[in-house]
């Protein structure tokens, strides 16, 4: 049975980072040159930017250490050095990162992360514009534990 | 006898020399004086954004293309060595007179 918690949204954020930055190396990627941040960080924030956000958690079943996380992934491009289509290629990209079928297996497979994905669903998108940026958002709910190591 | 349009321009050079910024638009270079500065660093979710407020201002016949809002400038130099050698964004362009014009910049990620 999976520990209680176990810092479980802490370690989502960075799998979840841990994906797209992965994803920034591939040939021919619309990310190659964003920046990856975590939702909670220090870090300075360039121009663009991608975030990797577990925002809240809520226990699936009482008791039992199994969460449901609601995650967002928002995706940051300046409208004035970027520019709209160059950023709605990128939220593409990083929406198709997400919305594979395969996901939970992805995030399994990362070491670093000592953490169990069983499940995401609910996706859903938006889009705004804020502060001379194009911002798309991803969100879904990850099921997940924290592994006891 | 100097038109005021003259004298205002040879009063803003005389500014120019004792208080000089230089900017960097378009790979040129271009001399004007800078407002008082506030820069912090506001924390939301990602991390750290620059947030800086400054008005620069230049003088308007220097420029073949002038600034406009959403444009990248660059501090080349000014009297505080923190600013220097960081892109900002021009948020506004003003111009208040037939000689100078006055550049609202803020950090390139500002929230």
């Amino acid at each position: 049975m999976p520990t209680f918690y176990n810092d479980v949204d802490s370690r989502l954020e960075a799998a979840l980072e841990n994906l797209v930055t992965t994803q920034k190396s591939v040939s021919g990627s619309n990310i190659s040159s964003v920046a990856v941040h975590t939702g909670l960080s220090s870090e300075n924030v360039p121009e663009d930017i991608i975030v990797c956000f577990a925002e809240s958690a809520q226990e699936t079943i009482s008791g039992t250490g199994t969460w449901t996380v609601s995650c967002s992934v928002m995706i940051y491009s300046s409208a004035d050095s970027t520019g709209l289509a160059t950023h709605r290629l990128r939220v593409s990209e990083v929406r198709d990162v997400f919305m594979d079928t395969d996901i939970a297996t992805t995030v399994n497979a990362d070491n670093t992360e000592v953490l169990t994905a069983i499940a995401f669903q609910n996706f859903s998108f938006s889009q705004r514009a804020e502060e001379r940026h194009f911002v798309g958002e991803i969100t879904f709910d990850v099921i997940c534990y924290g592994s006891e190591s | 006898m100097a038109t005021i349009a003259q004298q205002l321009a040879s009063d803003f050079d005389a500014m120019i020399k004792d208080f000089r910024v230089t900017v960097t638009f378009n790979g040129s270079n271009y001399y004007g004086t800078m407002s008082e500065t506030t820069k912090g660093r506001e924390l939301d979710e990602g991390g750290m954004y620059t947030d800086v407020d400054a008005i620069i201002t230049l003088k308007s016949g220097d420029f073949s293309t002038k600034p406009k809002a959403g444009d990248k400038i660059m501090l080349a130099d000014c009297f505080e060595c923190s600013l220097r050698y960081e892109n900002y964004r021009v948020q506004s362009v003003e111009y208040p007179d037939g000689v100078t014009l006055r550049l609202a910049i803020i950090g390139l990620n500002q929230k």
